[in-house]
């Protein structure tokens, strides 16, 4: 049994189609800031801040947003799985009311 | 995306020859509670006679045929699921009915780790059937023991045909095996369904510590080697130790290992860690966040036969830190 909820949280996603994305079986991230994302929602949830299931209903609806568009297309160089990742924690901490639309926009103008 | 569809809750419903089955599966194919259910039947001998017994409904009615369940009931339930969901893909409940002599855990476990039959369903609860009069007669049977020891909720049957101080020597009886099983009475398996559907005794999020009253309960003498009992400790749990010590006792006890649940507080991790088992198949996961001062109690319920309660305890003892 997963007793730790890192490992329990990933291997529940194995094998289904919102999976991150990996190589060699390790996480393939491609940018410091995916793996920033990847770890925020799992420390946050292992937390209590919100539960696992609705993150990934979150993620699972962010992707098929994109598929709606695109079609299921994961040679297309504009489909990228942490910014859907992404969109998904943006959804989940605005609807716990961790965080809000303005301060995200707040925290996006400092950067350079 | 489908990795996430809502899975339909199954009961598994037992009980010994004549504790009432077939009058409670009547009933709830001919009441008009507004759910879609299908009714998955065993028989046990050539002819399913039982078959003819029950009324005809909307419900389907997919009568396995192939005798006792114990031997070869996992291919057999894997391929009748896979029928149902081929031909009706909107139901609210399967309800899986085991033949007297069955022993329910093949069934089980074919829940716990088989990919097609838990994509799809989810395992909600053991209902076991008892017959208020009869019982004490059933108990030369192994089955009848372990049909009441694994169960999540017992209904008494046939309460109308016993006086009261029979009735409660019955319950008593049921007790002393089962602990922890939620005890309804009914007459002709009247019974709301509410009660036996939908109370996901087997959804991890679902198992609550141990409720206190039953670790107070004395423990009664046993002329049966089926037993039950609750284990409660503050302290933290090694996950490492623990992983090893449950996976051990599985093996060690094998098929006496009926039921075990548990709620711990692993590696003082913020949420709780919640788990089941039957026999040498365990499943676990974080559950609900434990409370800012909550006093962290380690809970355990374990029921089977032979099970030698102070080497678990002492086994349990060894996973907690220092």
């Amino acid at each position: 049994m997963q007793t730790k909820f890192e490992h329990y949280a990933t291997t529940s996603m194995l094998g289904a189609p919102d999976s991150p994305p990996r190589c060699n079986a390790k996480l393939l991230f491609h940018h410091e800031w995916e793996a920033r994302a990847f770890g925020m929602a799992l420390a946050l949830s292992r937390d209590g801040f919100f539960e696992w299931e609705d993150f990934r209903q979150a993620l699972i609806a962010s992707i098929a947003e994109w598929e709606k568009e695109h079609g299921v297309d994961r040679v297309n160089p504009e489909w990228d799985y942490y910014e859907r990742w992404l969109l998904a924690l943006e959804r989940v901490l605005k609807a716990e009311a961790l965080i809000t639309t303005e301060e995200i926009q707040a925290a996006l103008a400092k950067e350079p | 995306m489908t990795a996430l569809h809502e899975k339909v809750p199954a009961t598994v419903l037992t009980g010994y020859l004549g504790s009432g089955k077939t009058t409670l599966l009547n009933k709830i194919l001919t009441e008009n509670h507004g759910k879609r259910i299908a009714v998955i039947v065993n028989e046990f001998g050539e002819v399913g006679i039982d078959h003819q017994l029950i009324s005809s409904s909307d419900e389907e009615i997919i009568e396995m045929n192939n005798g006792c369940i114990c031997c070869k009931v996992r291919g057999d339930l894997i391929r009748i699921v896979d029928d149902i969901f081929a031909k009706q893909t909107s139901l609210d409940h399967v309800l899986i009915e085991t033949t007297g002599l069955a022993d329910p855990g093949p069934i089980i476990q074919s829940f716990l780790i088989d990919d097609r039959v838990c994509e799809r369903l989810e395992l909600d609860s053991i209902v076991t059937l008892v017959d208020a009069k009869h019982l004490k007669f059933h108990l030369d049977s192994p089955e009848a023991e372990e049909q009441i020891a694994f169960a999540d909720v017992v209904v008494i049957n046939k309460t109308d045909i016993v006086e009261s101080d029979e009735l409660e020597a019955t319950e008593r009886i049921v007790r002393r095996i089962n602990k922890f099983a939620r005890i309804y009475r009914a007459q002709r398996a009247d019974i709301n369904i509410d009660k036996i559907m939908r109370i996901r005794s087997f959804d991890i999020k679902n198992i609550l510590g141990v409720d206190p009253g039953i670790l107070e309960a004395t423990e009664h003498e046993h002329d049966t080697s089926v037993v039950s009992f609750a284990i409660s400790k503050c302290g933290v749990v090694d996950g490492t130790r623990f992983n090893r010590w449950i996976f051990d006792l599985g093996q060690q006890y094998g098929q006496n290992l009926f039921r075990i649940k548990g709620v711990l507080n692993i590696d003082n991790a913020p949420r709780r860690f919640v788990f089941h088992g039957v026999h040498m198949t365990f499943d676990g996961g974080p559950g609900k966040k434990w409370g800012k001062d909550e006093i962290r109690t380690n809970d355990l319920v374990v029921i089977g036969r032979d099970l030698d309660k102070g080497q678990i305890q002492s086994g349990l003892d060894s996973c907690f830190s220092e």
